[in-house]
């Protein structure tokens, strides 16, 4: 059985805002196998981006997540994410766990040229991998004849970074003016990376291209470069929040295609958040359909769209507009979260409630193989 | 009759659901509490003047009563001595009393009343003359925009405390208004509206007519100086008014920047292009679509500027210019206190209340329109509004 | 079936400022020579990525923006309509009579009160429900005010068309006295359509109306402009880059691409067999929500070249996959080939 690489076990989630306290997420159970696309489906307003941001405990006050475990699992052990300090969580986000947001121009830094930002991740945790390469090139030179007088002086700093990265020495001097020039090797080998990266995003011209700043990208272009930015410490799980929403049919067919490439090469992954049924079935092994901040139905992409059993996942498949055919909705709205309906969220829409789902909230059982439903219908 | 209640009161209800959320808001944050007191405090004292220090001569109020003529100032708690100020029913200085025996309690709260003129009328020109320009500059832009800009930029380089002293000198003291000509220029005025409106013209064309009818009344009145007066009247300029004048002529430019940039902010919106196609004038799209939009930091600014108004008066109350002697201003009362600061090597502090109060009520003043405005900030910044 | 709208060579072009003396250097070819026909009572369709110049169109084509050149033609009847194309078809571009006629029929040289006069009959509705409503206004007064701004009704009589366009929408009385920002996004857009439509318009362009709705909300909305169209009689000009929503609900459509039409066609015909090779990447690119459906899509290369500098010849040819020599020198016409298709391809010609 493929290994569950992350797991997220009864999250909760608050907003504490001036009109109340709005239950985004309310007991919300996910799972991720080792190499398959999940993906999370579900309209405005049901909490698939703050489940996303969640899991990497970047939701920004007045929210707060309130129970819940997410287990991330690289190695042997699971670790709960949520209970970790900051510290050990920047080590996780962007090497093990990275994430890909909607807009990509305001997900990029608009001082920075679109190579900085790449290599700011680079430099940050691939750092031995860029000195060693670092020193490599200064014994290359060393043996070439070319050393310059201070090139024995960069042989010594970078050893001395490999060896003991926190020194007090390296500290002050990294923050002298002139004698900080070594640093200079270290972001050539970072940008030469970062050029490498984008030409793994199939950017053409990329020397070109990572000199540029994110205004003067497309919206494709600086897409790439934010994928870049995230599998650039080849992540093992990367959390993808319709990235294509925001782009032109035609170029949201040439990332799909490269996110689908990408996950050949990177073996990651990946968790992507759309409200698109159509890119759903184009790139997903299993889904998870969600409301009103809770998971409803858990299954395999042929048993979601062929057999759904969740009443909002039916009603869902068939709003969906085909021509020729008339328009079904689905009747109502959905119920605001500061005072959510007893029961199960769905029992005003739905036109199969009895009298428990207006009571109880069902609980997420296996209903067939793995098939999940959280529905009064399957118990 | 019951039909026409039941609107009003439907009418009504979204926005006192929205004065609801914006007193809840203010109750959030104490500092603006702190500032809405104040202000209120204030409010309450310039209505109140009257009642809290009778004036012993009623025909002016704003003048200080001075229990004699002594040099030295006299601690809080004197008696009076002066016997008609006795039978007005004043007996003892609350707050002592200033060089030449004026009445410290009686100046700083009949100065509160001054400062409010003082805040008020000025932020109130200032605010007219800079949502005028700013919002024909922002609205049409081009050759319009540039021109009125840099006019702004041409009244920014005058230095309002130097010109206020020059105004001072300069305006003579009574300024005669030949009410004739006033008539003449405003009926013209409403002759080009009318003349507008029956002409159905559009946007840039009754910006021109506008210009048409200030040169107009600018030029008549050029004119009329030289020809014999039908009626004049002659308008007292005390010092105070003038400063307020200079205050004025200097404070606008401000708003006009703050405004056209919300303008160029919210002109590009939807729901302004919206109402052009429907079919909306541009003064409508101007007033009902536009403004009520732009006129948050516009509003804020103002609430601050009150404050910083009537500092700069009392700085330049106690230079001097300003209140004329004996008026009830807090500038003019520490500049009483000048020579009282620093008593000599004993006890240097004796006069120290001379000085203190009317500073305090300055102080005070100040912070709460500037908390006030702060508050105002918070609670209607529509980007903040909805946290 | 009538004509109801109709361009001819419709051009909308935006200058490029320059230089230290701010002068013209380039232009944005936004729309560049435009022809389309719409006829009374039918849903006509324009679909095209972003930058095509779609919504340029539609909001040119209502005068919201003054167009560079062409002409437009709002419900001319068919007699003029004959004798002003004898008239340009002839030498006598430049008589009197033809200047006349173009100046009663053709919108595209309305200024002043004559153009405050058509807005009655031609409205819009935006993509984005938020921003298109005024947050300070009640929605009564938002759905009053092009009543009280075209003079038709004031106060009690306006008030009950108010009432009686909101039932029409779907909304109650509940709703009159509310701010936009307490609605969901698929009511705003509801008030928006209610705002359109109260004045009675003959033609109506709904730019991208269902995009920033959701998925379940689109059903509904669709299903309201469908009865809407049937109980007022109203012409749609639906511009969208959704080409499965304009699937649904469009009798014809036109594709563009930067600032020209590469193919028009009905609906159904124009869906199964596209013939213009940027039509057929676009129509294989569009996500089909069924897993049992393999497709082959059509990946294109590069990214749309900017409208300032479009290549020479046809515009698609640096990204066509088969692009011919000609295809470099000289740009397509738009030829009918038979059965109301229209495409502008040298393939095909």
């Amino acid at each position: 059985m493929t290994k569950e690489i992350l797991v997220v076990d009864d999250l909760r989630l608050n907003f504490y805002t001036y009109e109340g306290v709005v239950e985004a997420l309310d007991g919300v159970n996910l799972s991720l196998k080792k190499g398959e696309t999940l993906g999370v489906v579900g309209e405005t307003g049901c909490g698939k981006s703050v489940t996303g941001l969640s899991i990497l405990n970047l939701i920004p006050p007045p929210g707060r997540i309130e129970g819940g475990k997410v287990l991330f699992n690289p190695k042997k052990k699971p670790v709960d994410l949520l209970v970790q300090k900051e510290a050990i969580l920047r080590r996780v986000r962007g090497k093990y766990i990275s994430m890909v947001f909607q807009d990509p121009r305001s997900a990029l830094n608009p001082v920075y040229t679109a190579g900085d930002q790449i290599a700011e991740v680079l430099r940050h945790h691939r750092r031995k991998e860029l000195i060693q390469r670092s020193l490599e090139r200064i014994n290359e030179e060393i043996e070439a004849g070319k050393a310059g007088f201070l090139t024995g002086y960069y042989k010594g700093i970078y050893q001395k970074m490999l060896k003991n990265p926190k020194a007090l020495s390296l500290l002050i001097l990294s923050k002298i003016p002139i004698v900080s020039r070594y640093k200079r090797m270290l972001n050539e080998e970072a940008k030469k990376e970062a050029i490498n990266m984008l030409r793994i995003m199939r950017i053409p011209d990329p020397e070109r291209v990572v000199d540029m700043y994110p205004h003067e990208l497309s919206g494709g272009m600086a897409q790439r470069v934010v994928i870049a930015i995230a599998l650039a410490c080849n992540p093992e799980v990367l959390i993808a929040d319709e990235p294509t929403t925001n782009l032109d049919v035609t170029i949201q067919l040439q990332i799909l295609d490269l996110i689908k490439e990408l996950k050949e090469k990177f073996s990651s992954s990946i968790i992507y958040v759309t409200h698109d049924m159509g890119v759903i079935a184009q790139m997903c092994d299993r889904v998870a359909v969600m409301y009103a901040g809770n998971v409803v139905e858990l299954a395999d992409l042929f048993e979601i769209f062929k057999k759904p059993l969740h009443p909002y996942t039916q009603a869902l498949l068939e709003s969906i507009p085909r021509p020729g055919k008339p328009f079904k909705s689905i009747e109502g709205t959905v119920p605001s979260l500061v005072n959510p309906p007893e029961g199960c969220r769905f029992n005003d829409r739905c036109p199969y409630a009895m009298e428990i789902c207006r009571k109880e909230k069902p609980k997420l059982v296996e209903a067939k193989k793995e098939h999940f439903v959280q529905c009064f219908l399957y118990r | 009759m019951r039909y026409r209640l039941r609107e009003f009161k439907a009418g009504i209800r979204p926005t006192l659901d929205e004065l609801k959320f914006t007193l809840k808001k203010i109750r959030k944050s104490p500092l603006s509490i702190v500032g809405t007191v104040i202000v209120a405090f204030y409010i309450t004292i310039a209505v109140f003047a009257p009642v809290l220090a009778p004036p012993t001569d009623p025909r002016n109020p704003y003048s200080i009563f001075h229990d004699g003529y002594g040099p030295t100032p006299r601690p809080p708690g004197s008696p009076v001595n002066d016997p008609f100020i006795l039978s007005t029913g004043w007996t003892v200085h609350f707050l002592g009393t200033v060089e030449g025996q004026l009445d410290i309690y009686y100046g700083c709260i009949w100065g509160t009343r001054t400062a409010f003129r003082i805040g008020v009328i000025v932020v109130a020109i200032a605010l007219t003359i800079g949502l005028l320009t700013g919002s024909l500059a922002g609205y049409y832009g081009g050759t319009i925009d540039e021109f009125l800009m840099r006019f702004t930029d041409i009244v920014l380089a005058f230095p309002g405390l130097i010109l206020a002293m020059a105004l001072v000198i300069a305006l003579p003291r009574t300024w005669p208004i030949d009410l004739g000509f006033l008539g003449l220029a405003i009926m013209i005025f409403f002759v080009l509206v009318f003349l507008g409106r029956f002409l159905k013209l559009q946007g840039i064309w009754t910006f021109m007519l506008g210009l048409l009818g200030l040169a107009t009344v600018v030029l008549s009145y050029v004119w009329a100086l030289g020809t014999p007066p039908i009626y004049i009247i002659k308008l007292g300029l005390t010092n105070l008014d003038k400063v307020l004048i200079a205050l004025a002529l200097v404070g606008w430019p401000g708003y006009t920047r703050v405004i056209r940039g919300e303008i160029l902010r919210v002109r590009n919106e939807d729901y302004v292009e919206a109402a052009k196609a429907v079919g909306c004038s541009d003064f409508r799209v101007i007033t009902k679509h536009i403004l009520p939009n732009a006129i948050y930091s516009v509003v804020i600014m103002a609430s601050l500027d009150i404050g910083a108004i009537v500092l700069t008066a009392a700085a330049l109350s106690f230079l001097g210019i300003g209140a004329p002697v004996g008026y009830a201003d807090w500038g003019q009362m520490i500049s009483f206190a000048r020579n009282w600061i620093w008593a000599g090597i004993e006890n240097p502090w004796q006069y120290w209340y001379t000085f203190t109060i009317p500073g305090v009520f300055i102080f005070t003043f100040v912070l709460g329109w500037n908390l006030l405005g702060d508050a105002f900030r918070d609670i209607l910044d529509p980007t903040l509004r909805r946290r | 079936m009538s004509t109801l709208l109709e361009t001819r060579r419709l051009k909308k072009y935006y200058p490029v400022l320059g230089g230290v003396l701010r002068r013209k250097v380039a232009e944005i070819k936004a729309v560049d020579e435009v022809n389309i026909r719409i006829l009374k009572g039918q849903c006509f369709g324009l679909v095209g990525e972003s930058g095509c110049g779609k919504t340029t169109f539609g909001k040119t084509i209502i005068r919201l923006l003054n167009p560079t050149a062409g002409s437009i033609y709002l419900d001319v009847p068919s007699d003029i309509m004959e004798e002003i194309d004898k008239l340009e078809n002839s030498d006598d571009r430049d008589s009197r009579t033809l200047k006349e006629l173009r100046k009663k029929y053709d919108l595209a040289t309305y200024r002043g009160s004559m153009l405050s006069g058509i807005r009655k009959k031609m409205q819009i509705v935006y993509q984005d429900p938020t921003s298109s409503l005024n947050p300070r206004m009640l929605v009564k007064d938002v759905v009053s005010e092009p009543l009280i701004v075209q003079g038709l009704a004031k106060g009690q009589a306006a008030r009950k068309k108010v009432l009686e366009m909101l039932y029409k929408v779907g909304l109650t009385e509940k709703h009159l006295y509310r701010y936009p920002h307490e609605f969901s996004g698929g009511q705003r857009q509801r008030i928006a359509v209610a705002r359109a439509l109260i004045i009675d318009p003959e033609f109506v362009v709904l730019d991208e109306p269902t995009s920033s709705v959701d998925v379940s909300v689109r059903a509904q909305l669709l299903n309201l402009f469908q009865d809407l169209q049937k109980d007022l009689n109203l012409t749609y000009l639906f511009v969208s880059h959704d080409l499965s929503v304009v699937e649904c609900i469009a009798h014809r459509v036109a594709v563009m691409y930067l600032g020209k039409i590469v193919e028009l066609a009905r609906t159904e015909e124009l869906y199964k067999n596209p013939l213009h090779p940027y039509a057929q990447a676009l129509f294989s690119s569009i996500p089909i929500p069924d897993p049992t459906v393999q497709k082959r899509p059509i990946i294109l290369t590069g990214e749309v070249p900017s409208p300032v500098n479009p290549p020479p010849g046809c515009r698609f040819h640096p990204r066509c996959p088969k692009a011919m020599q000609i295809c470099t020198e000289k740009e397509p016409e738009l030829k009918d080939i038979g059965n109301g298709h229209l495409v502008a391809c040298h393939l095909i010609h």
